[in-house]
């Protein structure tokens, strides 16, 4: 049995670390629901260019621009979100072993651009080379920071630096499901669309204004440009929702130990009280036999 | 008389607007473009300039930034990063972005920011006309 002092001194600094991971669960709430107010805002705008740009897939069977021809895959670039901190459950685990093990099985070349300290270490120790232009943009995930990301990504590829552009990041399906995802970005393929629901039927040819080139010169950056800005959203909103998942198990737990702790320590404050009482008692015995 | 089409103007932060309108224009790459229901489908680049909307017999403007539009047989989408009605442009800003990008494009200092410069500028012009037309009806 531990003395009263040691147990008081356990609830204490069990108490201080539940008012940490309290106060965690309190930011990541108020980070998640900011993120989820500039992800609403975005996602109509985003579903429309994806299902405008698969509507022109799926009606102009013979595109011919370099954004959606197949040149092999030799050489992938892999853009992986992850978060900086850790203390956010499996969030990080589960989207960096996706990331490794879709690396594994491409085998060529990767090049790996990271965002986030988490994923920067974690590709360091595994013995990748890590480009970590892109890495504070997990904190903040904003416009202009997709914009470079974006216009870095598609000079790489134009410039013929790569053969195909693959993004790994949380996908917030609900509150409660993230689902780490793998989407190859460039070349455009209709597999990246599997999720967008176009509304209408037609058949018919479309007509380009002023040229299909043109087009898709300004629509295919503004798609990843998209992409990357929904998935930079999406992965913090997921760690948000992760760390206030974990948090809310940590206070929790705290709350459980230190009630048994209270049980403890009123048993051992019982106990000593009760020692302190027969002790007394037997003085007093001990002091009536004498005298009596 | 012409018949009405369905219309949807949206941008990053909002869906600007949506209706049944008679007719919309927009700048292109060669000029204006003017679209009325029953146009073939098409997808075409929409230039930094003024978006005409005609809704009910009348007239509209706003200033638009560069995007796209989608024309389809159950309506029409235009796509932009920004687009204001004229009670919405802040002339002073529009006037002092336009003296800056001027400014750049005088230091010539490389094609990228030249491009960008440009750009800039046509923006706050398309912003200055749309709010001047405005304050003039």
């Amino acid at each position: 049995m531990y003395s009263v002092i040691e147990i008081k001194r356990r609830i204490r600094t069990i108490r201080q670390t539940r008012q940490i991971t309290k106060a965690m669960y309190l930011i990541a709430s108020s980070k998640l629901s900011r993120a989820m107010e500039k992800y609403r805002a975005n996602h109509v705008y985003f579903e429309k260019i994806r299902s405008t740009l698969k509507d022109i897939i799926i009606h102009s069977p013979e595109i011919d621009h370099p954004f959606f021809i197949p040149r092999g895959n030799e050489r992938a670039t892999y853009l992986v979100i992850a978060g900086n901190k850790g203390l956010c459950g499996a969030y990080n685990h589960n989207v960096l072993h996706t990331a490794l093990s879709h690396i594994q099985q491409h085998g060529g070349s990767v090049d790996i651009f990271v965002v986030g300290h988490v994923a920067r270490d974690f590709f360091k120790k595994k013995g990748y080379k890590v480009r970590d232009e892109f890495l504070d943009a997990a904190e903040n995930p904003n416009f202009y920071y997709s914009r470079d990301m974006a216009e870095y990504l598609i000079d790489c590829y134009s410039q013929n630096k790569t053969d195909e552009l693959y993004i790994v990041y949380t996908h917030m399906e609900s509150t409660v499901k993230q689902t780490p995802r793998v989407i190859k970005l460039l070349p455009v393929e209709l597999s990246a669309f599997f999720d967008v629901s176009l509304d209408v039927n037609y058949r018919a040819d479309i007509l380009y204004h002023p040229s299909p080139k043109a087009v898709l010169d300004l629509l295919i950056p503004k798609y990843l440009l998209g992409f990357i800005y929904g998935a930079l959203i999406q992965s913090f909103a997921s760690e948000q929702q992760a760390r206030m998942m974990a948090m809310d198990t940590a206070t929790k737990n705290a709350d459980e130990m230190i009630a048994q702790l209270q049980i403890k320590y009123n048993q051992a404050r019982q106990a000593v009280i009760t020692n302190e009482i027969s002790e007394i008692m037997g003085g007093v015995a001990a002091f009536e036999k004498q005298y009596s | 008389m012409a018949g009405e089409f369905y219309l949807e103007v949206i941008t990053p932060e909002k869906t600007f607007f949506k209706g049944n309108v008679e007719m919309v224009i927009v700048n292109s790459s060669d000029g204006e473009l003017g679209i009325m229901k029953g146009h073939i489908p098409m997808v075409a680049l929409v230039a930094i300039g003024t978006l005409k909307i005609k809704q009910n017999g009348k007239w509209r403007e706003a200033a638009i930034n560069e995007g796209f539009m989608e024309v389809r047989p159950d309506g029409v989408i235009i796509l932009s990063h920004s687009v204001e009605w004229p009670e919405e442009i802040d002339e002073k800003r529009a006037q002092a972005a336009l003296e800056r990008a001027q400014q750049r494009i005088r230091l010539r200092r490389s094609m990228k920011e030249y491009y960008q410069s440009k750009a800039a500028m046509a923006r706050a012009m398309a912003r200055l006309k749309v709010k001047k037309r405005y304050n003039i009806d």
